[in-house]
């Protein structure tokens, strides 16, 4: 069964089916709501949100975009409007046991200027915050997130080019760090 | 490669750090919670129903409702007389004035949405924290208010106000001699019949809670 099929039973109600999407989607959209949160209940929270918004309204998706792309809309939007709510993101903290790596990294940050970058990102405003995480940190494409999150793919580009100057900018104490 | 664009390349390599989502996916649980949500099965004939409009005359009767909601309880407490009391409640209300409480609701229930998601975020120390328990205990004062109000009327929302009732009431009476039991209490209190998720269904997804 493909999954314009899956919609339209879902959509109906087919329980068996708002599992498979279900399934289909609920890393991805994990991923992207735990990195805008930063936070295991509220990712959950915002995950559960944005499935049970997605399934409730599954009869309005036309299919103009994929699925996955529809998804990550609600998930940005759910999250951005939780965060909101919440109206301070948690202190942060880093200890050094839990920065388990997955894979190699060439280079690895010095703790200091990770924790000054961690802190920089969450500065950021809502709409360079979203496009860097999920450009640089999730890997989304300029056109999905264009897609996701209603812009123009230039204005996508252009808000991770100051997200950056941004950052660079916050982190000029370290200037040179990068280089070495 | 310049100094901008070894920024850049080191950003790359280092921001995957950044919020790092624990390698395993909570799937089952999180789809425990999504089910009891989701839109079931229609039955032939029947048609599913519409989504409200939403226009700037709700504002207007959100407003006149907890102006509704607000009289009503002033009504009972000056009432001079035990029989006048049950008289006013007992009195079926317009099927207007349902639509303005369940308005009143639904705004209740976007502010409780907020404070419980502070709560939550806040560990364990959100349970003591001192403004977080004012809050919760006006919101405590208008829950009961609404639970006498026709907005009650509506048994699965009743259902929803008489366990938002209970958390808050929990969230209340713990001060920061509570002991770690507790607050375990309160929070079992949240993820039982997953408080959240049916308070977040219960409210429209443009409302800020504020």
């Amino acid at each position: 069964m493909n999954e314009r099929e899956l919609i339209a039973r879902a959509a109906a109600g087919d329980s068996e089916a708002q599992r498979a999407l279900y399934d289909a989607h609920v890393d991805r959209v994990y991923r992207l709501a735990y990195r805008l949160a930063g936070d295991d209940d509220l990712a959950r929270d915002f995950v559960q949100d944005a499935f049970v918004r997605a399934f409730q309204r599954l009869g309005e998706f036309r299919g103009d975009s994929a699925l996955s792309t529809w998804l990550h809309a609600i998930t940005v939007s759910v999250s951005l409007n939780g965060l909101r709510k919440v109206k301070r993101l948690r202190s942060r903290e880093f200890p050094l046991e839990d920065a388990e790596m997955i894979g190699t990294t060439p280079r690895r940050a010095d703790p200091d200027l990770r924790q000054r970058l961690h802190a920089a990102i969450d500065n950021l405003p809502p709409g360079y915050r979203t496009v860097f995480v999920m450009h640089d940190v999730e890997g989304f494409t300029h056109e999905e997130i264009a897609h996701s999150l209603g812009i123009q793919p230039g204005t996508s580009k252009a808000q991770l080019f100051r997200a950056r100057a941004k950052l660079r900018h916050a982190l000029a104490d370290f200037a040179g760090a990068w280089s070495a | 490669m310049n100094d901008d664009e070894k920024f850049d390349a080191w950003l790359k390599d280092v921001a995957g750090d950044y919020n790092r989502p624990p390698a395993t996916v909570p799937r089952e649980a999180m789809w425990e919670a999504i089910i009891p949500s989701l839109p079931v099965a229609t039955p032939v004939g029947v048609s599913p129903l519409r989504p409200v409009h939403r226009t700037r005359w709700i504002s207007l009767a959100a407003a006149a409702a907890v102006l509704v909601v607000v009289s009503y309880q002033v009504g009972r407490r000056n009432a001079t007389t035990e029989e006048a009391a049950p008289a006013v409640a007992s009195a079926p209300a317009p099927r207007a004035d349902l639509a303005l409480y369940a308005k009143a609701a639904e705004q209740h229930l976007g502010r409780a949405d907020a404070l419980l998601t502070s709560v939550r975020s806040s560990g364990t120390t959100g349970t003591t924290d001192p403004s977080l328990q004012l809050w919760a205990r006006e919101l405590l004062s208008d829950t009961r208010l609404l639970l006498d109000s026709p907005a009650a009327s509506d048994a699965a929302r009743q259902r929803l106000l008489q366990d938002l009732e209970l958390t808050l009431a929990q969230i209340v009476q713990l001060s920061a001699a509570s002991t770690p039991d507790d607050q375990r209490m309160v929070e079992r209190s949240l993820q039982r019949g997953e408080l959240l998720t049916r308070i977040r269904t219960a409210v429209p997804s443009n409302y800020s809670g504020t």
